[in-house]
């Protein structure tokens, strides 16, 4: 039996809500939508799952960001591509010098990849049993990566996973303000602005403060 | 954040059911990669790794696999601060981390919407589908339009290495696949490697000058003519020795008296604290014909040198005199076009012939229209002094240039990587093959005008048809001037390849981008030192290649396969295997010399490094056994001396090359008689990028003006136009428009701004005629015209233009935008 005392509630959100939140933008960030998923964020179960969080606090704006770029065109095809676009333009290095980088090693350590952050994210993968999937050819601190770690931590009960989350709070403002002023398209900018509101929200709640737990009622 | 209350909240908590209950990422229809894995990564050992680069050797630190610091390598005379750039290639945000395709060419096919070539929308694909989409055009092309349609002439600076010479690899591949249209020459030396074999029968661009320390020893006055070696110097082909930078450390303790000539007071002058001349641009043999006249008007020129060591100074002497064209090409003529005054000019030739003098050009000379007459009019000048072959005196054109002129090393030769081609005397990357050939400066000219005649060295050939092109280790949409022109010209390919490590402008205009691995993930072996082969240096993997990028080696192999010709690439060797048959090659040669060196493994798994000694080289002097015996040790023209005077040039009868060095007057040039603009614009090579490699880096940081590229311009001139120091500035003429960043200064003389070379395109609307550059792309403005149907060189420092206080909308620049000044 586990004998280490169950870690405090997220306020206002269930654990499992938040594993599905952090599951969701790792995959967001990962790559962008194709076409069968705009397909479902359009008229599909995606559609629902959306409005869904933008009913969270402080997603109610950014969510509408992210339909305005998915509603901007009748056809599918195209709001792949113009979407598709627009990440690789802000996170693929397309951009040049324009380049939103989605690793924390450039926003952490002076602008370059891999760098300790990178270090720190394997040592804890590592920690974890875990490792980048050799497939993904992706380095350890992709927002991508680290979302998929903090959802995994959490799904697990892991003490971990409040120090991921508190990374991700240490670099990801500084990633959304650059999305908001480089991403023209608006579904970038209102999905880290989600990344934003849902890192918020993924705060333990004091010790002494009513518990508002979603079970109850 | 407030609590949610009542009806409020049983909404809520019904769409929190929504998200709660197992929704997986599958039944929302949304695509989720697979990014984790069971099991920690196995771990690699830390350690620090000699290897090299083109700004030098350093040792790289390695903990748990990434590269965490650089040193110079600790026998670097003059480690370059670029270094750190090094790390930035490595780790770059802008590394190009998969294949990808332009996504209108995947979707619709070859030459589909090639106006949105530019826009930056790719798809990402596998390495299979990638490499199956260029072999399957690879050969529609070749079937489709005949083997004259694929450009293979790949040009640019790529990384150093023997065998991942990624543009030798490419024309390798090219040669097992069938054909292609190749390209000759380079934009470093277009027009003086192409009349120097005329004038002194060999290359001598890339040859061993007099060597620093019998500069130092015997040379009196020393004039850097349109060269910059303190900054130039921190770069070579090879893996840089940096050996120029104790030359030049041991001039300047000595005392000598040095001259500047250039519009800009460099580096060097500073260096040196010399006199600073500052000719108008373009303006050069204007002023070499002014020196020229003043020896032969004062009787100060050597006669007996010209009788016994030139050929064709009775030809060029009525020009010079102005017996034939009643042009005396007198200091006082020279000073009109040149703007020095004529008492200058006239103490400059007094001063040439009194001392032992050594004329040291650079080559931005000749990247101008009528290139070919600097070099030309410097050797006749030289010849007139009398001193080639003294120790100390004469003319050198390497001094600025991957530390030419220090000593070569007595070493064997280390050879690499062939592209299957017939090797031509000279540079080490130039050979003979293809289906066709261009000068490679004509690539656009090429694009616009297929089957068009063209001269070329005496030679006349016409301009292939080609629909397809290959780049790997270069960046002609940074290099290759005119870029509205160059923008426009590329539409007509029906595909575009870009190999590379980096999102350049080059690749966001291609069709298909292949991930390459930079020259730190992957193992080869290179020289140490240009002119002076110091050592020969493993360059072992630092680090494993990141993302999905693969070494140019594997990926033209993989395309040799899909080919057919797999077997005949690699013939059955690794990347191991070619690296030990290169060093092997050495060693045999040193053995036969009774050179000093170890087997392979004891070199490979030893310290990484054989260094070779110097000998005879340490007084080596150009030229010294031709004038010892000028019959036994002719040179190799026709006359087997200087040829002042060329008689196959005469032949030629090209009218913007004549038969000896003269003066033509350009189409455009500060204080031109029909110049529109007020301004030349210098774009000289920066101090902090090897052209335009490191641009996409951080390093960007510590030169860029409120994150613009710098220009450079004269406080009077600044104060013409109300432009202040740090503003944001337009410099455009009629061919194009970019955004620079003003450092008002009196080191550059009225008239002139500069913007160096090597700032990447950043187009505001790409694709868009004239579009304005975002960053200071200087080739926006340049002209692309041939130096002269002789040398079909590039005229990248040929430009005239203005500039003004920018007021037109905010641009972004870097992920910043402009400060309010600039709106």
């Amino acid at each position: 039996m586990n004998d280490l005392p169950r870690p405090a509630a997220f306020v206002g959100l269930d654990t499992r809500d938040l594993v599905a939140l952090f599951n969701w933008l790792s995959a967001v960030f990962a790559a962008p939508p194709d076409r069968d998923s705009v397909a479902s964020y359009r008229r599909g179960p995606a559609a629902a799952w959306l409005e869904g969080v933008s009913a969270l606090p402080g997603c109610g704006a950014a969510i509408a960001s992210m339909r305005d770029a998915l509603e901007a065109n009748a056809d599918d095809a195209l709001v792949v591509a113009r979407v598709g676009s627009a990440y690789g333009i802000l996170f693929e290095g397309i951009g040049g010098p324009k380049t939103v980088s989605p690793y924390e090693s450039v926003h952490r350590d002076g602008g370059r990849l891999f760098g300790p952050p990178a270090a720190e994210m394997e040592a804890i993968l590592a920690a974890h049993d875990l490792s980048v999937a050799a497939s993904a050819h992706e380095a350890p601190d992709h927002l991508a990566v680290e979302l998929a770690v903090a959802a995994r931590l959490l799904a697990d009960d892991e003490p971990d996973a409040d120090a991921i989350i508190e990374r991700l709070r240490g670099w990801l403002p500084a990633f959304a303000d650059d999305c908001a002023t480089a991403d023209s398209n608006g579904f970038w900018a209102g999905a880290a602005a989600v990344l934003i509101a849902v890192v918020g929200l993924a705060r333990r709640q004091p010790a002494n403060a009513e518990i508002l737990d979603a079970t109850k009622h | 954040m407030s609590m949610l209350k009542g009806d409020e909240l049983r909404a809520e908590m019904s769409r929190r059911a929504f998200l709660s209950y197992g929704v997986a990422l599958g039944a929302l229809g949304i695509a989720a990669p697979s990014l984790l894995a069971t099991g920690a990564r196995a771990a690699t050992p830390d350690g620090e790794v000699l290897t090299g680069s083109h700004w030098g050797a350093f040792r790289a630190k390695v903990e748990g696999g990434r590269v965490v610091s650089l040193k110079p390598w600790e026998k670097d005379p003059a480690p370059s601060h670029q270094l750190a750039g090094v790390l930035d290639s490595i780790y770059s945000p802008t590394r190009i981390k998969y294949p990808m395709v332009r996504r209108a060419y995947l979707e619709k096919g070859p030459g589909a919407d090639v106006d949105s070539r530019g826009s930056g929308d790719f798809v990402r694909v596998t390495w299979d589908q990638a490499l199956d989409l260029v072999v399957k055009e690879l050969q529609r092309v070749e079937k489709t339009y005949g083997p004259a349609a694929t450009f293979a002439g790949s040009y640019g600076w790529k990384s150093p290495g023997r065998l991942h010479n990624c543009q030798s690899l490419l024309r390798r591949m090219m040669n097992l696949k069938g054909n292609f249209v190749n390209a000759s020459g380079d934009y470093s030396t277009g027009a003086a490697q192409i009349i120097m074999p005329h004038v002194v029968g060999s290359l001598e661009v890339y040859e061993q000058q007099t060597v620093w320390p019998v500069v130092v020893d015997k040379t009196e006055l020393m004039v850097f003519w349109g060269a910059d070696p303190v900054l130039t110097n921190q770069i070579s082909w090879s893996i840089a020795d940096h050996g120029g930078f104790e030359g030049m450390k041991a001039l300047k303790a000595k005392g000598t008296k040095v001259i500047c000539i250039d519009p800009v007071k460099t580096d060097t002058a500073e260096f040196f604290g010399a006199e600073w001349i500052a000719p108008r641009p373009q303006t050069d043999v204007a002023l070499m014909l002014g020196v020229a006249h003043t020896l032969v008007a004062e009787k100060l020129h050597d006669e007996k040198f010209l009788k016994n060591y030139t050929t064709g100074f009775d030809r060029f002497l009525p020009y010079l005199m102005g017996d034939d064209d009643k042009t005396p090409k007198s200091a006082e003529w020279a000073s009109a076009i040149c703007d020095i005054p004529a008492d200058a000019i006239k103490d400059l030739a007094r001063r040439f012939a009194k001392n032992r003098t050594m004329l040291a050009a650079g080559w931005s000379l000749q990247r101008q229209q009528y290139g070919e007459q600097r070099h030309w009019m410097l050797v006749t000048l030289a010849s007139m002094l009398g001193q080639i072959g003294l120790p100390g005196g004469g003319f050198g054109f390497s001094y600025h240039y991957a530390g030419g002129g220090s000593p070569s090393a007595d070493a064997p030769v280390l050879t690499g990587i062939t592209d299957g081609g017939k090797a031509k005397a000279g540079a080490a990357w130039m050979t003979e093959n293809g289906a066709a050939s261009i000068p490679v400066a004509r690539v656009v000219e090429m694009l616009l005008n297929p089957g068009k005649d063209f001269d070329f060295n005496g030679v006349k050939a016409k301009y292939p048809d080609v629909k397809m092109a290959y780049w790997v280790g270069g960046n002609p949409f940074v290099h290759h001037q005119d870029r509205n022109r160059m923008v426009a010209a590329w539409k007509k390919l029906d595909s575009f390849i870009v190999q590379d490590f980096q999102w350049t402008p080059t690749a966001r205009f291609a069709d298909i981008v292949l991930p390459a691995t930079t020259t730190y993930e992957r193992n080869d072996i290179d020289s140490v030192g240009d002119y002076s082969a110091m050592a020969i240096m493993a360059m072992k993997k630092v680090v494993d290649p990141v993302f999905e990028s693969r070494t140019d080696y594997d990926i033209f192999n993989a395309i040799a396969e899909r080919l057919g010709k797999g077997k005949e690439f690699t013939e059955g060797k690794s990347e191991m295997d070619w690296i030990k048959s290169f060093y092997d090659a050495a060693l045999t040669q040193a053995k036969a010399k009774k050179i000093d060196m170890p087997e392979f493994d004891a070199f490979w798994n030893g310290t990484g490094v054989v260094e070779f000694p110097v000998t005879s080289g340490k007084s080596f002097v150009r030229y010294a056994k031709f004038r010892e015996d000028p019959l036994l040790e002719p040179l190799g023209t026709p006359s087997g001396k200087f040829e002042i005077y060329s008689k196959n040039i005469e032949k030629m009868g090209y009218d913007d090359c004549g038969p000896h060095p003269m003066w033509f007057e350009p189409t455009e040039r500060l204080g031109g008689p029909s110049t529109k603009y007020k301004l030349h614009i210098a774009a000289s090579h920066p101090r902090n990028r090897l052209h335009s490699q490191l641009c996409g880096t951080k390093l960007r940081d510590t030169y860029t003006v409120n994150g613009a590229e710098p220009c450079l311009i004269n406080t009077k001139d600044a104060a013409d136009r109300g432009i202040k120091d740090g503003d944001f500035v337009r410099v455009f003429n009629d061919r194009g428009q970019i955004i620079a960043g003003a450092k008002v200064t009196d080191s550059i003389r009225p008239g002139v701004i500069r913007v160096n070379e090597g700032g990447w395109y950043d187009p505001a609307e790409p694709g868009k005629p004239g579009t304005l550059s975002r960053y200071g792309d200087v080739n926006v403005l340049s002209m692309d015209i041939p130096t002269s149907k002789l040398g079909q060189g590039n005229c990248g420092h040929s430009i005239v233009g203005d500039v003004e206080k920018y007021t037109g909308a905010a641009v972004t620049v870097g992920v910043f935008t402009a400060p309010k000044g600039a709106e």
